[in-house]
Formats: structure tokens, sequence, C-alpha cells
């Protein structure tokens, strides 16, 4: 194993196992002033890219009729947890398709696994 | 610029903190360092030699994600004491290397020192010119803390033949108004029957890259002294692999 592996192994965090296609809700620690608070955002995973500790997720929702998408990054240290909702069957890795589709069309059909 | 460098300003502030109740364990620590001379920290460098490693990304407690420049710097050995001009340089090595991949010169001068065969060999300023220098003593990346501001000394990547754009940041032309296709080239180079012919220094095309290259103002974020790494914020000049000097900042 190399010097930057070993390094990036050191700071990866334990994340549970999902996949684009899952709906998922992602704790996210915001900072007002001296208080911290956290925010949950949650959606469907259109992508997970990158790798290692540069990986990072999207997550996409419908928010008072506006198509909302966060990139958040898979191991920072802001995400409190990622709490998953639903399993998706889809049968690619990249959900972007899904943008052009009305909410109608957007469902996902839940994984029977 | 400011708000980019406060992240920082407040990881060096973290890092005193963490600092001062470690005080009493590194005290602990000098007390084998003093019995043991091999590693001794009693010599203040401007600087050291050692390897670019690649790059990486850091992410701080408040989400701060930081691209980081890993160097494998030194362990490099103390060789022989210069003074020139009342300035007085300690020649270090760094890098094992094969016998028989050196000459015999430098291998004779490191037999006269009594040093093991050494690749790379390079001078840098003794801050404390008093000290006692015994050949071979070990020095570590412990001279640098994290906080610090370093320059940062390497060959640059060689681009090859290059344009004016690249080479010397020309805007180049317009790419509408009918402009011939010639977007990327420089322009005019000259001027009329005054003065006849074009001035010296005139920026164009040509070799760019591959040349000893400076940056400043880089600072470091953390040191593994078991590994001998530094970790650097921003980039670094050089390819993968290559010979850096890591020095301390000529800025103040």
């Amino acid at each position: 194993m190399n010097i930057i592996d070993k390094i990036e192994q050191e700071s990866l965090k334990e994340v549970p196992l999902f996949k684009a296609g899952d709906t998922v809700s992602v704790h996210y620690k915001i900072k007002e002033g001296e208080k911290e608070r956290i925010q949950i955002f949650e959606g469907v995973v259109i992508a997970r890219s990158g790798s290692s500790i540069r990986e990072t997720l999207t997550v996409r929702k419908i928010s008072h009729g506006i198509g909302t998408e966060r990139i958040f990054p898979l191991h920072s240290k802001q995400i409190a947890k990622i709490e998953i909702k639903k399993r998706g069957r889809i049968r690619r890795a990249k959900l972007y398709y899904m943008r052009g589709l009305s909410k109608k069309a957007s469902r996902i059909k839940e994984s029977t696994k | 610029m400011p708000e980019k460098e406060t992240p920082v300003k407040k990881e060096a502030k973290k890092a005193e903190v963490k600092d001062q109740p470690k005080e009493p364990i590194d005290e602990g620590k000098s007390i084998p360092v003093d019995m043991a001379p091999d590693s001794d920290s009693s010599i203040k460098l401007s600087g050291l030699m050692g390897t670019k490693i690649g790059m990486t990304q850091t992410i701080m407690n408040d989400g701060q994600i930081i691209p980081t420049t890993i160097i494998k710097l030194g362990p490099c050995l103390a060789l022989e004491k210069k003074t020139k001009n009342d300035k007085t340089s300690l020649k270090i090595g760094y890098l094992d290397a094969k016998p028989r991949s050196l000459n015999k010169s430098k291998l004779s001068y490191l037999a006269k020192l009594n040093v093991k065969p050494i690749k790379y060999i390079k001078e840098f300023d003794l801050l404390n010119p008093e000290v006692e220098i015994s050949p071979g003593t070990e020095i570590k990346v412990d001279m640098f803390q994290p906080g610090d501001v370093t320059d940062i000394t390497s060959k640059s990547k060689g681009k090859g033949f290059s344009g004016v754009i690249k080479r010397h940041n020309f805007a180049g032309m317009k790419h509408t108004h009918g402009t011939p296709q010639n977007q990327r080239s420089g322009g005019s180079v000259g001027s009329c029957a005054y003065p006849g012919r074009i001035w010296k220094g005139q920026k164009m095309p040509g070799r760019y890259g591959g040349g000893t290259s400076t940056t400043q103002g880089l600072k470091v974020l953390k040191v593994n002294l078991n590994e001998n790494i530094i970790f650097i914020k921003g980039a670094v000049p050089g390819s993968n692999g290559s010979i850096v000097y890591v020095n301390h900042t000529r800025k103040g």
C-alpha cells in the first residue's frame, strides 16, 4: 500500500452500505454563531462519485415543487449520520436522467432484497 | 485572500493550544534525544531535502476540505560545515544509494567523512554556526512545526514547446468579429520604421517548464515524525517523486 492510500485510509469514516437509487436522510451539522444544530436533508441518492477520501454523494429531492440537489463529501466530519430509508431497484449507477422526469415518473420501485 | 487564510490561522492556534499540554511530554522526550547524538535536533537549518509523494485532501473538523501535498522529508545526514563570506552552511545528504551508482569523487568524499553512500548532496544555511557537527548525524522533519510557513523549491514539470497563452498568460485574440483562425496567437510583435527590429525580450512561444521553480508561503499542516512525512497546504512544483527543497520562508 502506498503512502497516500495509507494516509487517506486513516481519515475514512465508517459509512453505511448504500448505492444510487436508495432514499437516505443526511444529518448535516450546521454552525450558527456559537450554536451547532443538525439539518436533515432527505432524498434519493442519484450518484456516488469519486473514491477514497474524495468520495461524494448527490442527494436529490423535490422541495415545494422545485427539484433540489445537494452534494455531500461522504467522509466529511460535518455529516453526523446517514440514515437509509428505502432501498431502490435501479439499473444504472448514476441517475442523472431523473432530473428530466416529472415527480410521478421519477418514482423508484423498492428493492425486494 | 485573508478570508481564505483564516482557517489555517485557526488551525495554527489549535496546534498551539494542543502543544501547551504536551510540553511536559516533549521535555520527557528531549532527554533521550540528548543521550542519543544520532538524531540531533540542536542543528538549526534553513531547510531540508525530500521527495514529493503526491496530493490528497485533508478534512478539517469544521468541514473544510484542504488540498494537501505530502512530502517525504529527510531524514538527511549532516556532512560538513562550510564557511564563506561570514555565512555558514551545512552540507547535507539525502537518500541512500548503491555505491556503484556514484562516481569516485563522491564516494571518496563520503568515505573520508565515514558516511554511507548518498545520492543527493546540497548545502543549506546553518542558523546556529557555533554548533558542533559530527558527520552522519540525522536531521529529521521535526525542524518544522504545524503552522510554519515554508518556501518550496523544485524542478517544475516540463511543458515542451508552448504557445504564448500558456507561457506568458497572453489573452489571445477575439473568437468572433471575423478573426482569422489564429485565436491563440500573440498578435503583433513589433512597431514600424522605428525601431525597425523586434525589441529584445519580446515574449514569444518556446520551451516552457522544466526549470527550477519556487512557491512561497506554503503552510505546514501536520508533521509525522515516525514516517518522516510533512503535510503542506496547497500545491508544490514538480512531478510526484521529484526532489524538493523545503525552506523556512524568506518573508519574515
